[in-house]
């Protein structure tokens, strides 16, 4: 990032509150296990569904476990399943857009239509058939996320390789005989790093709410483990008993994607070369 | 232009003969039987309007015009004792940057803005010489003094944006001659630029002709920076060379009623009578140019005999030929 673009980040507010919010909850996931106020898998009978107090800050779910301490383990599935498969959705991705985009030809063709059908179906029922199809899990949960978003990475790449293939130093760097390799990882790559960090900050976002619908559906991280998608799956049965139950990984969902949009806009804005 | 292009005189760096290039399904060669010889320390130039073929002629010399699309034919082509024409990608690849140089007319845009001049100038060496990266610095630090860039080691570790046009061209330059090229392809390198620099890096490339000898293929649409540099002139219309020779004897007797016309179009110092000439009409779409000389929709000499056949190449004076059936032009001037 060039001191420019930094500056233009610096100066825009409402990216730097997403990063604050993005920032806090990496941080809770990471040092869950030292600030947690409880073990948030140990069960108590005589504190079943209570409302939050002093003991309990966001109290007790329906094995009176503490719901404080299982929203922060929980925040370690949820922000793990968005990152990492955002990453695996970008080494595949990436690369095939890449070859997509400077070779064309026939390459395009098949890697364009392969994911033209992918995109065909939503991001979500496709990440939901393929979360049942690979069996419940969290590892499985990230993989269908990332297969389900890796079209995206491709169409993206894609578009902006046969850009940059465009300019006059890609010309130039064939000019002075660099093999296609070459051209294409000091060329194209970084200049088209750009729009692609944008896209996987949003994309991380989008990530955290399929992770959180699929332990919703229970094809996500597995009981007794705490995900916030399997928590409200367990606290819609008690909606009116323990409103509170689904409150907290409601909300705590609904600050990290608003964190994570905002810094992908601020991002975009910074990055873009035609704004001031 | 010899005929047998494997007795060529010591000194031809390049020779193309019968170069055709078309594209796609299209019948109509946009270049059309061009013949071109460089020869060590001299500058050739092809002059002509945009949309003549000049660029793509050097785009497929220096092997960058992919084809398909393209087709391109040569009766023969011979540089450092082969046909580059026929040479494969990766063979044609370790030529370019290396045997064969060449330098582009968007200075603002042909430098890799993510990396700095350094890393550029010796990713040209390191791809081509076997040398360490401090024998590749050094390279780089003696060109950039070579094309007279002031405190050239700190500019090593400017970025492109950090640099003025002039000082980007300049750049180019250097990266096009670090490897001591037998032949340089300049494509307009100075059009990009305003008039004083491009006057400055005019005389740059002359001085370092002079001291390298290094065989340039110019191309431009203006005649003003013919006059300065080149050596040789090849008149480009529609896709042929219509008028070549040595830049005197054109200048002094051009006999190609096209070249006749861009002088009179070339605005020139001191002497002012009436308006600049224009040449009527414009350049025809590739699917409607005529049978014969392509030129005859312009021509004001034009006959059915100029549309009907495509006039041969005729020797005016040694060096200097022409393709015009009207050649000797005096002969039709009516005074």
């Amino acid at each position: 990032m060039t001191s420019r673009s930094l500056r233009k980040f610096l100066n825009h507010h409402s990216a730097l509150a997403g990063l604050v919010v993005v920032v806090f909850f990496v941080l809770v996931a990471a040092l869950a296990p030292l600030i947690m106020p409880d073990d948030p898998l140990k069960t108590n009978f005589l504190a079943v569904r209570k409302a939050p107090s002093m003991a309990h800050w966001l109290g007790t779910d329906e094995l009176g476990r503490d719901i404080l301490s299982r929203m922060m383990l929980g925040a370690r599935a949820s922000l793990l399943a968005g990152g990492i498969s955002v990453v695996i959705a970008m080494a595949i991705g990436v690369p095939l857009g890449m070859v997509a985009g400077y070779f064309g030809k026939t390459a395009d063709q098949v890697i364009s239509r392969l994911t033209d059908a992918l995109l065909s179906c939503p991001f979500l029922i496709l990440a939901i058939a393929l979360g049942a199809f690979l069996g419940p899990s969290l590892g499985n949960a990230m993989i269908a996320i990332a297969l389900s978003a890796a079209p995206i990475f491709i169409r993206l790449t894609r578009g902006e390789v046969m850009a940059v293939v465009q300019e006059d130093y890609v010309e130039g760097a064939r000019a002075i005989g660099l093999p296609h390799r070459w051209i294409i990882v000091r060329y194209i790559l970084p200049n088209i790093l750009s729009p692609l960090l944008v896209q996987a900050t949003l994309t991380v976002a989008t990530a955290i709410i399929a992770e959180a619908s699929l332990s919703f559906l229970g094809l996500g991280q597995q009981p007794p483990s705490p995900s916030w998608g399997a928590m409200l799956n367990v606290a819609k049965n008690f909606m009116e008993q323990a409103p509170w139950m689904s409150v907290s990984p409601g909300v705590a969902i609904f600050l990290v994607v608003l964190g994570l949009n905002l810094l992908g806009d601020g991002l975009r804005d910074a990055l873009d070369p035609r704004g001031d | 232009m010899s005929a047998d292009p494997s007795v060529l005189p010591e000194d031809v760096v390049l020779a193309v003969e019968g170069l055709s290039i078309g594209f796609g399904g299209s019948p109509v060669n946009l270049v059309d039987g061009v013949s071109l010889t460089v020869r060590r320390g001299r500058t050739l130039a092809v002059v002509g309007e945009s949309g003549c073929g000049k660029s793509i002629t050097s785009l497929a010399l220096m092997g960058l015009l992919p084809h398909p699309p393209a087709r391109i034919g040569h009766q023969s082509a011979r540089f450092q004792g082969i046909d580059p024409l026929t040479l494969g990608q990766r063979a044609f690849a370790d030529l370019r940057g290396d045997r064969l140089a060449m330098i582009f007319q968007e200075p603002m845009t042909s430098l890799n803005p993510v990396f700095t001049v350094g890393d550029q100038i010796t990713e040209v060496v390191l791809r081509h010489k076997k040398v360490g990266r401090s024998e590749a610095l050094a390279r780089a630090v003696k060109i950039l003094n070579q094309v007279r860039i002031p405190a050239a080691e700190q500019r090593l570790s400017a970025y492109p944006h950090e640099l003025s046009g002039g000082m980007r061209q300049r750049v180019m330059i250097a990266m096009a001659l670090v490897n001591g090229p037998d032949l340089l392809i300049a494509d307009e390198p100075t059009t990009a630029l305003d008039v004083t620099i491009q006057a400055q890096i005019l005389s740059l490339i002359e001085d370092l002709q002079a001291t390298t000898g290094t065989a340039m293929l110019l191309i431009t649409h203006d005649l003003g920076v013919v006059a300065e540099t080149a050596h040789d002139v090849a008149v480009m219309y529609a896709g042929r060379i219509v008028e070549s020779g040595p830049v005197e004897a054109l200048f002094a007797d051009p006999q190609h009623p096209y070249t006749v016309g861009l002088m009179g179009a070339m605005p020139q110092m001191g002497r002012r009578e009436g308006r600049l000439l224009s040449i009527p009409g414009s350049v025809p779409a590739p699917a409607l140019f005529p049978a014969g000389c392509r030129f005859a929709t312009r021509c004001p000499f034009a006959d059915d005999a100029c549309r009907r056949s495509v006039p041969p190449a005729t020797v005016v004076t040694p060096g200097h030929s022409v393709s015009c059936w009207k050649a000797p032009l005096e002969e039709h001037i009516v005074r």
